[in-house]
């Protein structure tokens, strides 16, 4: 029997019990009541414009990108704040995600209604240069994968839980993709993706928005010298990339992403330009190194 | 006592004696032990790592090779295995050194400290961005599946570290309430050699 030993060993457990009861009694709360309020309502989603619509969703389309404004309110009715809360919407899975929408939200003050007033610009371009990915022949699959992150349980000026959580949902399309043809030397690469059958309302969407911002005629956009041409046809839509100078276009974009010195990529056309920002640049050009032919 | 008693018990050391005094060969049965507590920790958690990823136990060795991207040198995974052999020699050769001596204080703590390290170099960083198994992401529930979880771990780091400075009260503990024994077990040993001489 080692006295002194046991001592120290009910001291170590004692600062431990202490330590964890601490921080366990500041982040979650210990009145029976309160906690199955906590879980059946943890936090609140309110409009104060607009008591019917909790979440108000504003879309304007601003050049070739799609802005939407979102407006909330959010009171969290946990003990402590929860801190650096974001939410990130992507366009693809694992290693070839475009991030449509990042919404930093901050910190979420316990009690208190949080407003948030955020505006989210989803690049268009990018969204329908994910068509290509489908495997020839196959359904494309459009999978979304939304990241939400929170930091939560402080102690001791840190957080002990501190998570991003990224859920992923597949939405499989009935239109299809297909072979991309490859040609004038490497050059231009074309690919056209139809519709199986006539119900399909995604790509009725696709296709009529198409036609509302060009009235009708083939979309093109231009970043030096590569060009890009969308056209909608009835139940299809066809993507060509053009490159010059002996170089793909997939060539040329990469050329212009290492040339620039904030790492974006714009895309002009006659309806307005496009930037891409640093992230999905890199993704840009591994689907249009799909479209020529290669593999991302 | 007669005369007859008190020479039998002085002439050896007694077991309890033995265990406040520096014993070599205390180390050697330690480090046996050690090596193959670690081989059946190690084996059992790779049989769960591949159970979790197959699903059976057919194609056990196939499976065990594909599984070696896992073990990559500064992995996660590798760092937790390999990192724990340093915790492992402290505290074997500190079982050298007799309770309520120095040197098992002393090797006490370094162990601590050596577990505070490895710790630090599993949460590298202030996050680990966790690679879910193949089963996880195939789970679905109405056609939503998990697709990446990143975990932030400083705050879990910081608690850790708590804990195992704390520990650090043990060692000196043991070495205060010892202190005793192993004096009077020390000087039993040199009245023996004196005997001897």
């Amino acid at each position: 029997m080692n006295a002194g030993r046991l001592l120290a060993q009910l001291t170590v457990l004692a600062i431990v019990v202490y330590c964890c009861y601490s921080a366990i009694v500041a982040a979650v709360p210990t009145n029976g009541e309160d906690f199955s309020n906590l879980m059946s309502n943890p936090v609140s989603i309110e409009n104060p414009d607009d008591p019917n619509n909790p979440v108000s969703i504003n879309a304007t389309l601003d050049g070739l990108d799609l802005k939407l404004t979102i407006k909330t309110s959010l009171t969290s009715h946990f003990p402590q704040d929860i801190d650096d809360v974001y939410i990130k919407v992507f366009l693809g899975e694992k290693d070839l995600k475009i991030l449509l929408a990042d919404v930093q939200i901050g910190s979420l003050q316990s009690g208190i209604p949080n407003v948030i007033d955020k505006e989210v610009i989803i690049p268009l371009t990018l969204v329908g240069a994910y068509a290509i990915c489908g495997a020839s022949g196959e359904g494309i699959k459009l999978p979304i994968v939304a990241e939400v992150g929170f930091k939560y349980f402080k102690w001791a000026g840190e957080h002990l839980i501190d998570l991003g959580i990224g859920v992923k949902y597949v939405k499989e399309c009935t239109f299809i993709s297909a072979v991309p043809t490859v040609y004038n030397d490497g050059m231009d690469a074309s690919i056209t993706v139809n519709m199986t059958n006539g119900d399909d309302n995604l790509m009725k969407n696709a296709i009529d928005f198409m036609n509302s911002i060009t009235g009708g005629g083939p979309l093109s956009m231009t970043c030096g010298d590569a060009e890009f041409i969308v056209t909608p046809g009835t139940d299809s839509v066809s993507f060509e990339a053009h490159g010059s100078d002996g170089k793909s276009a997939a060539q040329i974009i990469e050329e212009a992403l290492a040339a620039s010195e904030d790492g974006t990529i714009t895309l002009d056309s006659p309806y307005g330009t496009t930037t891409i920002n640093s992230e999905n640049a890199g993704i840009f050009i591994d689907i249009l190194k799909i479209l020529y032919g290669g593999s991302a | 006592m007669s005369d007859y008693e008190i020479t039998r018990e002085e002439t050896k050391l007694s077991k309890e004696e033995k265990k406040y005094l520096n014993s070599k060969a205390r180390v050697m049965k330690r480090i046996l032990f050690s090596i193959i507590e670690y081989v059946i920790v190690v084996m059992i958690m790779i049989a769960l790592a591949t159970y979790l990823q197959y699903h059976s136990f057919d194609n056990f060795i196939e499976n065990l090779k594909s599984l070696k991207d896992w073990i990559q040198p500064g992995g996660m995974l590798f760092n937790a295995i390999v990192g724990f052999l340093p915790v492992i020699a402290v505290g074997c050769i500190g079982v050298y050194f007799g309770e309520g001596t120095v040197g098992r204080m002393v090797f006490g703590i370094a162990r601590c400290v050596a577990v505070i390290v490895w710790f630090m170099l599993i949460f590298q960083g202030a996050s680990t961005s966790l690679d879910l198994p193949e089963v996880l992401a195939t789970m679905e529930i109405g056609g939503v599946s998990l697709d990446s979880m990143v975990v932030g771990t400083a705050g879990l780091l910081k608690f850790l570290l708590l804990i195992m400075c704390c520990s650090m009260l043990i060692p000196i503990g043991e070495f205060l309430g010892a202190r005793r024994k192993h004096n009077d077990a020390y000087a039993h040993k040199q009245r023996l050699k004196a005997q001897v001489d």
